[in-house]
């Protein structure tokens, strides 16, 4: 439940981020608003009017620019409903820990205040740190140059590209060269690129390993490096110009994002013979049997 | 269940996607894309600092009034300067009557005729006035042109790839075509060859043709990569008029955040340091 509501979270950010970008209003933004509402453009027989549904016409303009701003101050709220099922998942349902081991006494756990909130504490003043030294000293290195021209509808730009955090997304969408049959290579990337997030949701029962904890997992742990440095390489296809190599290696990325999710992951936690698990959490971090008297 | 679609699903994206590379490696052995003349003689701008780069970067008054002057005397012949106001010169060190002065010397154009003549009448600019676009509307500049419609520059430094470094080497890249230049690649009429720019030829005319085109008043010798280089310092303001206080404001943040790191981390390790002892004691 905690997982699949954190998946919801992510998956308004994007889209609070995405009306965000078209804000300003530059080209970046105008044609990026014209790509991602394309996409839509692809599912047969409902995809035209879907299209001109969320636009309110039959190109990005004042209609859309006014719903896009509504929608970006409407889905903060809507992820903040969200945050507060999520704690309540966090507190009802329960959540797991690095052990994958159920918390078995009181000697497990320590209370979030104060050890969490300091710990909690000093990690955000890190991240902070970071955020500001890149708002104050490099506040144009993630954007895109385009977007300080105005927009305009009579000129494309050379390379369209989203925001880095929709790389990985875009490169799976642009992996899609050839048709399948009578299915257009268009509406398989877009197929694709929503199923790469929503497969997130089917985890729980795509891995169904009784082991919930990757520390005693050897191969699963080789696996999920891979998958790390694989959306890494895509991430980097997707900010980079749609020419080869870089449609090639996306390809071949993305096939292995699809493969780790769908086909590895279910047969690994068949065949994995997982490590012995440690008897309680106690006895993981200290290295001596939980002492239940106490 | 689940697990039986998702497999026959990532099978077949997965399958999909490797068939798909199989076609476009084939595709690219075969018929290996040609490198385009595009590519092959485009270059990267120079390297070049400014006074306002890096996170103690300041601007230099004297160096961006030079580059005003420039701006004045040369690009304004085209290029507009539609978000920048003459009270803005204030920022770069002219001061009130100054700013007036130049200003007044900018005729803008009312909305009213000449009750005499009955053509558009123009008036004087006031400091409040945002610089006077060179051509009433695009089809008059497009018209002028050679059909380029001049960019307006005042956020040209952030609106190119490149940035600053683009701007300068572009004013100060011109040449001759080299020899090998494939005839499709060739400056056609009233194109300029420049290997800076993305297709290689380019509408704008050299515009720093000669030294000095404008006659410096602090002695500086107006040489062209002098008078570039000044220019672009200037438009870097007009992109970012406001550079020096987001640096000062960030190292203040900075200091502030470090310090308080600092006491939250203080802070975690007594809060811990019960809890890690245990841990240590007991692996021990």
């Amino acid at each position: 439940m905690l997982w699949l509501l954190g998946v919801v979270i992510y998956l308004l950010a994007m889209a609070t981020a995405f009306m965000g970008y078209v804000l300003p209003w530059g080209q970046m933004s105008f044609w990026g608003a014209k790509v991602i509402t394309g996409l839509f453009e692809a599912i047969p027989l409902v995809g035209k009017p879907i299209q001109e549904l969320l636009l309110g016409g039959f190109a990005p303009d004042n209609a859309a620019l006014n719903r896009f701003f509504s929608l970006h101050y409407l889905l903060p709220f809507v992820i903040a409903g969200v945050v507060i099922m999520h704690i309540w998942a966090l507190h009802i349902p329960g959540s797991n820990n690095p052990t994958g081991v159920d918390v078995k006494g009181p000697q497990d756990t320590v209370p979030f205040h104060p050890y969490y909130t300091a710990k909690d504490g000093w990690t955000i003043g890190l991240a902070l740190i970071f955020f500001t030294a890149l708002m104050f000293f490099l506040p144009n290195a993630l954007g895109h140059a385009d977007n300080y021209i105005p927009a305009n509808p009579l000129s494309t730009p050379a390379h369209i590209v989203p925001e880095w955090y929709f790389w990985p997304w875009y490169a799976v969408l642009r992996a899609f060269t050839f048709d399948f049959l009578f299915i257009p290579a268009k509406l398989l990337g877009v197929l694709a690129m929503f199923s790469a997030i929503l497969v997130w949701f089917f985890l729980p029962w795509l891995d169904k390993s009784p082991v919930r904890s990757g520390n005693f997992r050897p191969k699963f742990k080789i696996f999920f490096v891979i998958l790390v440095i694989d959306v890494l390489i895509l991430g980097y296809c997707g900010g980079a110009p749609a020419e080869e190599p870089f449609v090639m290696i996306s390809q071949l990325a993305a096939a292995y994002y699809f493969a780790h999710f769908l086909i590895i992951l279910p047969l690994l936690s068949r065949m994995e013979k997982p490590e012995p698990l440690p008897n309680s959490i106690t006895e993981s971090v200290t290295g001596k049997p939980l002492n239940t008297a106490s | 269940m689940v697990r039986i679609i998702g497999i026959l699903v990532g099978l077949f994206f997965s399958g999909w996607l490797l068939v798909s590379f199989a076609m476009g490696a084939k595709e690219y052995i075969t018929n290996p894309p040609a490198e385009t003349a595009e590519h092959a003689f485009h270059e990267h701008p120079k390297d070049i600092s400014f006074t306002s780069d890096g996170p103690l970067g300041k601007f230099d008054r004297q160096q961006l009034q030079r580059g005003f002057q420039v701006y004045k005397e040369v690009c304004a012949a085209c290029h507009s300067l539609r978000l920048v106001a003459f009270r803005n010169l204030g920022e770069i060190g002219y001061n009130e009557d100054e700013v007036k002065a130049i200003a007044a010397n900018w005729p803008i154009q009312t909305p009213d005729i000449d009750p005499n003549t009955g053509e558009m009448s123009t008036r004087p600019s006031l400091a409040a006035d945002k610089f006077p676009k060179p051509f009433a509307n695009d089809v008059a500049a497009g018209a002028a042109n050679n059909n380029a419609i001049p960019p307006d520059l005042s956020l040209i430094t952030k609106a190119r790839e490149g940035g600053a470094p683009y701007v300068y080497s572009l004013l100060t890249g011109y040449q001759n075509p080299p020899a090998n230049l494939p005839e499709a690649n060739q400056p056609g009429p009233g194109l300029h060859y420049n290997p800076y720019f993305a297709n290689l030829n380019l509408a704008m005319a050299p515009p720093l043709a000669a030294e000095d085109m404008v006659s410096y008043s602090d002695g500086t010798k107006a040489s062209i990569d002098q008078m570039a280089e000044d220019v672009t310092a200037f438009l870097i303001w007009t992109a970012e008029p406001k550079l020096e206080e987001r640096h000062q404001a960030g190292w203040a943040v900075l200091a502030f955040l470090l310090i308080a790191t600092i006491l939250a981390y203080l802070s975690y390790r007594t809060i811990w340091a019960d809890v890690k002892a245990e841990k240590k004691k007991k692996a021990a």
